[in-house]
C-alpha cells in the first residue's frame, strides 16, 4: 500500500482524481491515517460539512494480506455529529480489495460543486468518476441492486444512504459483505453526511485483478499467521462463544450484571432479556431456512463472529444484528421482539443510519412521548421517517442529543453529542471513564483491546490499586488505537490477552508483512501518538476537560438493581490524559 | 472445553415431593433456552458456591476453573468460589468468558474487574451464620455453560413452572422431538410428540423434571 488517492470534489469539470506516492503517511493505515491526515491537512474549527473538512477512508496495515480477520476499514474526518475527530471503522470487504490495490487511503476533499451526486470506480487499470444521479436517494440495498448489474458482486461498494445524503449528523458509511450485501456499517459520528457534503454516492472497488499483497518475508508471516489462527480458533471467545452466538451472547450477562440498560437508561434489567438473547438468536437462525449464526463479514476472518437472519419464511432479512444493536432497538426501547429489531437493523442499514445513535434517539422520542416504549411498528415508522426525510426524520435523523434538545429533555445520554452504547456506565464505571474521555464521544470500542497487561502499556499496573480506572481506560485507549491501526479486528483482544503466544503471533505477523522487528513497545508508541494527535485536534476545535464528562444525570439516578450512580471524581477523569 | 465427567448420584431424588416428570432425551443442550430463563434447584442448607457447584451437583475441576469464566450471584459479579454464599433468595447465573471490555470487566478474578468494583461481591458473609434449612435456589444458565452443563443439571433435576416448561417444549421444532423417547408424569406415560405437548396434563404450578438418556 504505497499511494494514496485523492478525489477534489471542487475541480472545475467534476471530481478529478489524483494518485500521489504515500510520502509522509509511510506506515500509516487504519485509524492512524485517518487520523494523521484530518490532524494535519483539516482545520479544527472548520464546519464537518464544510469544503474544509475531509473523508479519510483507509484499509488497515494488513488489509488485503493473508493475515486473519484483518479487514477492518477506518474512516475519519472531523465529525458533524460530535465536532471532534473522528475515526469509525467496519469489517467487509472494500478494506482488502483497497489494500491489494496498494491504496493506503483514498481522501475526498474540496468543495462540492452543484448538486449532482458522483460514483467512483477504482480498478487495477486506475479511477473513473461518473456523474450518478440516477443514484441519488437510493437507499443502500436499492443501490447496491442497480449497481450488481453494471459490475457483477465480485466488486466492493462504499456507499452512503439517504441519510447520507440529507447530510444526517447520524449517517453511516455502508460496506459490502462477502454475499454483496450492504451490512457492514461505520457507523458512528456521522460520516456519512462528511461523504454527502462532498458529493459522492459510492465508491466501487474492484480488485478481482489485483493479487493479495506478498509478505516481505513470507515464510515468517506465514508461521506466525498459522500461530494467530491456531490462538483465536483455540480460545472460548474468538473459538467458541463468538461464532455460536456472535456478539449479542453478551445480552444475558450484562442485564445479569445489572448493566443493560433499559428504557433509555431508566434500569439495569430489561424483564424480557431471555427474548432478545445470543442464544435465542442462534438457536432462532439455525431452525430457520436459510439462517446463519456463523458468519464471516470478510473472506479470511477465523472468528465469524456474524450471521445471517431470515424470516419464518426464510426470506432474508438482514445480518445477525450485533449485541449493541439488539439492545438499542429493543431492551432501550422496551422492544422484546427479535423479528422487530432484526427489521430495525435492515432499516438502518439500508437508509445509512448508525444503529447505536438510532435505537437511542427513539428511546429519547418514547421518553418524550412521541411514541410508548415497546411500540415495535411506531420505532420503524419513525425510522422510515428519518429515511425519507420528513420534518420529524430530520430532527431525529440529528441524534440523541438534539432530538432530546428539541423536546426539551434533560435525559440524553450522550457525551460530546453521541449516544452511549449498551453499557450502563454506572454499573460498569471504568467503561464510562473512557465513554467520558475518548477523544470520539460515547464510544466502546475506544478502549477495548484488553491486552494491556501484555502490552504493558504505562508499564505494570496494579489494576486494583484505588486510582485505577483512569490509569486502565488511558490504557486500553492507547492499546485500542493502536489496534485500530492494523486492520485487525478488536474481536482478536481476548485472544490476545489470555495467550501470549497468540499477541506474539500478531505482532510477528506484522513484522513477517513488512520486514519489520516490532515490539510491543512500538504498539504502544503508536497508540500514543494517535491518541495525542486526537486529543490535540480537540483542544484546538474547542473541546477541554470539561467535555471528558457524564450528562449529571447519571451521578444523580441510581439505576437498579444496585442502585448505583457513577461517582468517578472529575479529577480522575482528568488524568486519562497525562501520557 | 465440554463438561466431560460422569454425572453423580442426583442428590436429592424427591426434588421437593412436587409432580415429577421424566423425559428419555439423547441430546439435553437442545434444552439451554429453558435453562437460560431460570430455574430452581433444592439446596440442603446455605453453602459457598463452590460446594453448590462441586459437592451438589458435580461440576468440579479443570471445568470450574477454565469455563465458567462469569459468574453472578444476586446480581454481583463473583471472583472467588470459596467466598460466595448460597443462601435462601440466593440467584445465580453462569456463563462462559464473554467477549468486549465488558466482559474482560466481568470475569473472575480478570485483571480489569477495577473497572465494575461497584457490583463486585463484597461481603463475606459464613455460611456457619446461617439457619441451616433447605431452600430453593434460583438458577441460570448462559451459552456455552447452558450447552455444556444442561445434561448434568437435568439429571440432577430441576424445578420449573409447568407453564414455562410447555411453554418452551411447544416453541420447539421437530428436531429436538426427534430426540425426545419418552416422557412420564408420576409414573404415567405420555405421548412424545409436539402435537401431544398441548394435551399433557401438566399440574398448575412447579414441577420437578428430570432428563436422562
Amino acid at each position: 500500500m504505497d499511494k494514496i488517492l485523492r478525489i477534489d470534489v471542487g475541480a472545475q469539470d467534476g471530481p478529478k482524481a489524483t494518485v500521489e506516492p504515500v510520502g509522509d503517511y509511510a506506515g500509516m493505515g487504519g485509524r492512524a491515517m485517518t487520523t494523521m491526515v484530518v490532524f494535519k491537512e483539516v482545520p479544527p474549527d472548520c464546519h464537518p460539512l464544510g469544503p474544509e473538512n475531509k473523508l479519510v477512508i483507509s484499509p488497515g496495515l494488513m488489509s488485503g494480506s493473508a493475515a486473519s480477520s484483518s479487514g477492518r476499514l477506518s474512516v475519519g474526518c472531523k465529525s458533524p455529529l460530535t465536532g471532534t475527530i473522528k475515526e469509525s471503522n467496519a469489517g467487509g470487504t472494500a478494506a482488502q480489495a483497497l489494500g491489494r490495490l496498494g491504496y493506503a487511503a483514498v481522501i475526498l476533499e474540496g468543495e462540492r460543486q452543484g448538486d449532482d451526486m458522483y460514483k467512483v470506480f477504482i480498478d487495477d487499470q486506475g479511477v473513473k468518476i461518473e456523474k450518478a444521479n440516477d443514484l441519488k436517494m437510493l437507499p443502500n440495498y436499492d443501490l447496491i441492486e442497480k449497481l450488481k448489474p453494471v459490475y457483477g458482486e465480485k466488486v466492493s461498494v462504499i456507499s452512503i444512504g439517504t441519510a447520507g445524503e440529507m447530510r444526517f449528523s447520524n449517517s453511516s458509511i455502508a460496506v459490502t459483505d462477502p454475499e454483496f450485501r450492504p451490512t457492514r456499517h461505520c457507523g458512528r459520528g456521522g460520516v456519512g453526511a462528511v461523504m454527502g457534503s462532498k458529493g459522492i454516492k459510492c465508491l466501487v472497488v474492484d480488485a478481482s485483478n489485483a493479487k493479495m499483497r506478498q509478505p516481505v518475508n513470507p515464510e515468517a508471516f506465514k508461521e506466525s499467521n498459522r500461530k494467530f489462527v491456531e490462538g483465536l480458533k483455540q480460545h472460548a471467545v474468538t473459538g467458541q462463544g463468538l461464532p455460536t452466538y456472535g456478539t449479542n451472547v453478551l445480552t444475558n450477562v450484562l442485564n445479569e450484571a445489572g448493566g443493560y440498560p433499559t428504557y433509555n437508561f431508566r434500569e439495569g434489567r430489561y424483564k424480557h432479556h431471555q427474548t432478545l438473547s445470543g442464544e435465542l438468536q442462534a438457536e432462532t437462525m439455525k431452525n430457520r431456512e436459510g439462517g446463519q449464526p456463523t458468519h464471516g463479514c470478510h473472506r479470511g476472518c477465523a472468528i465469524q463472529c456474524s450471521g445471517i437472519w431470515t424470516d419464518k419464511d426464510g426470506n432474508y432479512m438482514t445480518k445477525q444484528p450485533e449485541y449493541e444493536t439488539v439492545w438499542s432497538h429493543g431492551g432501550n426501547c422496551g422492544i422484546s421482539d427479535l423479528d422487530a429489531v432484526a427489521k430495525l437493523d435492515y432499516l438502518d442499514d439500508n437508509y445509512g443510519l448508525d444503529t447505536i445513535e438510532m435505537g437511542v434517539t427513539i428511546g429519547v422520542a418514547m421518553e418524550a412521548g412521541v411514541i410508548e416504549f415497546g411500540d415495535a411498528e411506531g420505532a420503524i415508522n419513525l425510522v422510515h421517517e428519518v429515511g425519507k426525510g420528513t420534518p420529524l426524520g430530520r430532527i431525529l435523523g440529528a441524534g440523541a442529543a438534539t432530538t432530546a434538545r428539541c423536546y426539551g429533555l434533560e435525559r440524553a445520554p450522550v457525551v460530546k453529542g453521541q449516544a452511549m452504547p449498551a453499557y450502563d456506565p454506572r454499573s460498569v464505571k471504568g467503561i464510562g471513564v473512557t465513554y467520558a474521555t475518548s477523544t470520539m464521544g460515547a464510544d466502546h470500542t475506544a478502549g477495548y483491546a484488553v491486552a494491556t497487561n501484555i502490552l504493558k502499556v504505562g508499564g505494570d499496573v496494579d489494576p486494583l490499586k484505588v486510582e485505577g480506572q483512569a490509569e486502565l481506560s488511558r490504557n486500553l485507549q492507547v492499546a485500542t488505537a493502536a489496534l485500530d491501526a492494523t486492520g485487525f479486528c478488536l474481536f482478536v483482544a481476548f485472544a490476545i490477552l489470555d495467550q501470549p503466544e497468540t499477541f506474539n503471533a500478531m505482532v510477528e505477523t506484522i513484522n513477517g508483512m513488512y520486514g519489520l522487528s516490532m515490539t510491543g513497545d512500538d504498539v504502544v508508541a503508536l497508540g500514543q501518538k494517535i491518541l495525542k494527535m486526537e486529543q490535540e485536534f480537540n483542544k484546538k476545535a474547542g473541546f477541554g476537560p470539561e467535555h471528558d464528562r457524564l450528562p449529571r444525570y447519571f451521578s444523580r439516578e441510581p439505576l437498579t438493581p444496585h442502585n448505583v450512580v457513577f461517582d468517578v471524581p472529575g479529577e480522575e477523569l482528568d488524568k486519562v490524559y497525562n501520557f | 472445553m465440554s463438561y466431560t465427567a460422569d454425572f453423580p448420584e442426583p442428590y436429592d431424588k424427591a426434588l421437593g415431593n412436587l409432580p415429577l416428570m421424566l423425559m428419555r432425551h439423547d441430546a439435553p443442550e437442545l434444552f439451554s433456552l429453558l435453562l437460560q430463563g431460570g430455574f430452581l434447584m433444592p439446596v440442603p442448607e446455605p453453602c459457598t458456591l463452590r460446594e453448590f457447584l462441586c459437592e451438589l451437583v458435580g461440576v468440579c475441576g479443570v471445568y470450574t476453573e477454565k469455563t465458567i469464566q462469569t459468574i453472578f450471584l444476586d446480581g454481583l459479579a463473583i471472583d472467588d468460589l470459596d467466598t460466595a454464599l448460597i443462601r435462601p433468595g440466593s440467584r445465580l447465573a453462569l456463563s462462559a468468558a464473554m467477549p468486549g471490555l465488558a466482559g474482560a470487566t466481568m470475569r473472575r478474578g480478570g485483571y480489569y474487574r477495577k473497572m465494575r468494583e461497584g457490583i463486585s461481591q463484597r461481603s463475606l458473609e459464613s455460611a456457619q451464620d446461617q439457619v441451616k434449612d433447605p431452600f430453593r435456589l434460583q438458577v441460570r444458565l448462559y451459552n456455552m455453560v447452558g450447552r455444556d452443563l444442561a445434561g448434568l443439571f437435568l439429571h440432577q433435576g430441576i424445578l420449573t413452572p409447568s407453564s414455562d416448561l410447555r411453554q418452551f417444549l411447544m416453541s420447539q421444532p421437530q428436531k429436538f422431538f426427534d430426540h425426545l423417547h419418552a416422557v412420564e408424569l408420576d409414573g404415567v406415560s405420555l405421548p412424545c410428540t409436539h402435537e401431544s405437548v398441548g394435551s399433557w396434563p401438566l399440574p398448575d404450578g412447579d414441577l420437578g423434571l428430570r432428563v436422562a438418556e
